[in-house]
């Protein structure tokens, strides 16, 4: 995927962060190429965050690491 | 006095006897023997002479026909002596077969019974295992669905912020 075709990352928390938080991510999505950062909030994850950028996806959800454990057991 | 008797009776006796009448008498008894020698003795003694013959040759036929048979019975002695020594082995030979038979047969199906029990033990166990397995993987996947409601529970926002940084700061060493 091109930058040019990035415009947003899809970023996915369980709960809302302070905006300290905000700014870190936001500068993470910059870096990589996204102009915007779209929030939503979904406690199926449980905690962490996952960012969305294009075809990328950074998976730091406390769902996915129980995932990991339970596919290791 | 002895010799005139002796006188006395020869005198007596001639004049009682005929002498010619003997002599012809002793012709006629010479004639006689002489023709029944010819006529019937020598026949006689020639029949009995066959006839001893054939009794002979009758006893000899009777000896040779006992040699026969004694042989015969000698022969048929060895040979039915042979025919219960063969039976013997035979009988023999057919009970070692049977109990050779006997034994493999008893092998064979000890080697199935254990072969089944083998089978039966390792199904047993394979089943034993995966139960283990399966109540080990039902017992972790519990304690994984108790974990995560205990986090969903429990997590603070702290917690949430700590993880967050975390991941940004690994993602931005890749």
């Amino acid at each position: 995927m091109k930058k040019a075709d990035i415009v947003s990352a899809a970023v996915t928390l369980a709960m809302d962060v302070d905006a300290e938080t905000r700014q870190k991510i936001e500068a993470f999505c910059k870096v990589r190429g996204a102009a915007r950062v779209v929030y939503t909030i979904d406690k199926s994850i449980l905690g962490g965050i996952v960012i969305q950028i294009g075809d990328d996806i950074y998976d730091g959800s406390l769902l996915s690491k129980i995932d990991t454990v339970r596919q290791s057991i | 006095m002895i010799k005139f008797f002796g006188n006395q009776m020869l005198a007596a006796i001639g004049d009682l006897v005929e002498w010619e009448s003997i002599v012809m008498h002793l012709i006629a008894l010479v004639i006689l023997t002489v023709g029944l020698y010819f006529l019937l003795f020598k026949p006689v003694k020639r029949m009995i002479k066959e006839r001893q013959d054939k009794i002979r040759k009758i006893e000899k036929e009777n000896v040779d026909l006992n040699e026969e048979v004694k042989k015969m019975k000698e022969s048929s002695e060895i040979v039915l002596a042979d025919a219960r020594k063969e039976a013997a082995v035979i009988h023999e030979n057919a009970i070692k077969v049977a109990n050779q038979k006997a034994d493999e047969i008893v092998q064979g199906a000890r080697r199935q019974a254990k072969g089944m029990i083998d089978r039966t033990e390792q199904e047993l166990e394979e089943e034993r295992r995966k139960l283990g397995s399966d109540i080990e993987k039902q017992i972790a996947e519990v304690s994984v669905a108790v974990a995560q409601k205990v986090i969903a529970r429990d997590i603070t926002p702290e917690d949430n912020k700590k993880l967050i940084e975390e991941s940004l700061s690994e993602w931005s060493k890749n």
